[in-house]
């Protein structure tokens, strides 16, 4: 298990070096950054300055090497349109964002496991009709339809939760509601597909003459197994995580860190877009290695390796 | 909008093993599929109003059905005037394009690298493998809203985002399989018989390759339409006035309370034609690949 979990590890180092790398280098070869902060006829002058101070005059090599070391050190840049430090900014955005994922993952997950185990039991039937046709619908809706339709019928018309923002218990709900249906769709369909290859198996027709309660043998042998392919595709449902809050922070301005990202694309804040990306990366990357985490955890076969 | 959850009970998915997966073509989805693609030819025919002009003095009016509406403007009008049921046919054209054109070129590249690097092998492999890895490490959505936000948000731009981001999806599964039959007997007598490598690549690899990149094809349309709908309506896809689906949502984000016509209805029409290219994509890959089924 160790030596499963340094590989791990060593590949999430690996992978957050070459996202910063890639973000570096796709913000300085797609276009001058001096050009995109001012306008065109700005005088030559008032480039060169701009320039030299942001360090954009030497070699591209010198300024990798200068943005890693700044990073390390927690600076990254100034932002154009707050005219604050980015990793300032940042900090104060990742809370909300962590609530907010958290939130709907708990609320994807606590709908859709009963649902995939419901609908594989009963394949074919009633319940595997709608619940597939849950999952289909989540995958089809886009975010910001479903987000403001429920900000017009519980936030306007009924009046039960705040249109938006962040304040208080309930504010939460509609956005971790929004983003939690987007991401159910597709831990519904992988939990449906790999029960319905589970109770197919030896193991569980063994239990099952054995003579164990249906119950234990569905939520007990079958689950359990049934949850390794959840695992392993974690990297989909966090990148439905991250893409659906992209959008869902947005529309229910929610102050986190998707929202912040979206902002500073509006207004081509170029540090600050660089900064969000790189944080959002660097917890995607982390989450995928907690699944990996859970995975060796749940799976024998690597839990007693050495 | 019943009748398509009945198809899609019926489609492939639910089928017990060892049973044909040759399922009935799920009609509703075909038939709603087919109306958008012939509303958005014929669109500057049948659009009552010009889709990015509109009067002041018209603006904010309901659809018909609602109090203060008029059959003037069967679906409203937003906040600058314009018609909302114009602008709804039109977007259809940007949606629908961005769809095919998009799913056409990253497969076309994507096929071309993929067969490449699995016949060819060596470098072009590894290359290809160390690509698609860092492009498929992170999350869609957020990769293509900095691009764009890098390129400048045009038409084209959101085009070549989207061929960047999703031709390693093809290049993948091509070349996976390419490798496989690479090593079947028809191709080792076609190569005895004296074919040369690019004869035996059109020849006798492609056309079996050809399901998959059709089903993945149909599957990433919705894909696709969705993404740049979410663009559009996070400003960093279609530039305003064009009447691309996802814009017109976010214009009325702010009024959804007082006029929440401008933004449900382009949001319903995303909706309908992402949900109808998808049971139209479940169809196509249980028809025609069941490998594809985790997809």
């Amino acid at each position: 298990m160790t030596r499963f979990l340094t590989g791990r590890f060593l590949q999430a180092v690996i992978s957050i070096f070459g996202l910063v790398t890639v973000v570096f280098f796709m913000m300085r070869l797609t276009g001058d950054p001096v050009a995109r902060m001012i306008p065109l006829e700005a005088p030559p002058e008032v480039q060169e300055s701009l320039r030299a101070r942001f360090g954009l005059d030497k070699p591209l090599i010198e300024q990798y090497w200068i943005f890693l070391r700044e990073m390390v050190g927690g600076n990254l840049g100034q932002s154009l349109y707050f005219q604050r430090d980015v990793t300032g900014l940042l900090g104060g955005r990742i809370l909300p964002s962590l609530q907010l994922a958290v939130a709907s993952m708990v609320f994807a997950f606590a709908v859709s496991l009963p649902l995939g185990v419901y609908a594989a039991v009963h394949r074919a039937g009633k319940l595997d009709f709608g619940a597939r046709s849950f999952a289909i619908l989540g995958g089809s809706v886009p975010s910001f339809l479903s987000g403001l339709v429920f900000i017009k019928i519980f936030a306007v018309e009924l009046d039960w939760f705040p249109i938006g923002g962040r304040d208080g218990v309930l504010s939460i709900v509609l956005p971790a509601v929004t983003l939690g249906w987007f991401v159910s769709a597709a831990i519904m369909r992988l939990t449906r597909s790999s029960m319905l290859e589970v109770l197919d198996s030896d193991y569980v027709k063994l239990a099952r003459i054995k003579g164990v309660r249906e119950w234990a043998v569905i939520w007990r042998h079958a689950l359990k197994n049934a949850l390794l392919p959840v695992v392993t595709y974690s990297a989909v449902i966090f990148a439905a995580v991250v893409g659906g809050a992209l959008v869902t922070e947005y529309v229910f301005a929610w102050p986190g860190l998707a929202s912040l990202l979206v902002q500073a694309v509006q207004s081509r804040d170029f540090p600050l877009i660089q900064g969000a990306v790189i944080l959002i990366g660097v917890f995607f990357i982390l989450a995928n290695f907690l699944a990996d985490l859970a995975y060796a955890w749940l799976d024998p076969r690597i839990r007693f390796s050495r | 909008m019943t009748t398509d959850f009945e198809d899609l009970a019926t489609s492939g998915g639910s089928k017990p093993k060892g049973q044909s997966a040759h399922t009935r073509m799920p009609v509703v989805p075909a038939v709603v599929l087919s109306l958008v693609v012939l509303a958005a030819i014929l669109a500057p025919w049948i659009a009552p109003h010009d889709p990015k002009i509109g009067k002041l003095s018209l603006r904010l009016i309901p659809p018909a059905w609602q109090e203060g509406g008029t059959k003037e403007f069967l679906l409203g009008t937003d906040s600058m005037g314009r018609d909302i049921l114009s602008r709804v046919l039109h977007g259809a054209r940007v949606s629908l394009i961005v769809g095919a054109l998009g799913s056409l070129l990253a497969g076309s590249i994507g096929t071309f690298i993929g067969l490449v690097a699995g016949y060819r092998r060596r470098w072009i492999d590894s290359l290809l493998m160390r690509l698609t890895d860092v492009t498929l490490a992170l999350p869609l959505m957020l990769m293509a809203i900095v691009l764009v936000a890098l390129l400048g948000a045009s038409f084209k731009n959101v085009i070549i985002v989207i061929v960047v981001l999703l031709w390693p999806y093809y290049a993948r599964i091509v070349r996976g399989e390419t490798l496989v039959i690479a090593k079947s007997e028809f191709v080792d007598l076609a190569r005895v018989s004296g074919a040369s490598s690019t004869r035996i690549v059109l020849r006798h690899i492609l056309p079996n390759v050809m399901p998959t990149i059709l089903v993945l094809a149909t599957l990433q349309i919705a894909l696709i339409i969705l993404l740049e709908a979410s663009l559009s309506f996070l400003g960093a896809g279609i530039p305003p006035p064009t009447p691309a689906w996802g814009l017109m949502v976010a214009d009325g984000r702010d009024l959804i309370g007082t006029a929440w016509w401008i933004s449900v209805i382009p949001g319903a029409a995303i909706f309908v034609v992402v949900l109808a290219t998808n049971l139209l994509g479940d169809w196509v890959r249980d028809r025609f690949d069941p490998k594809l089924r985790q997809l």
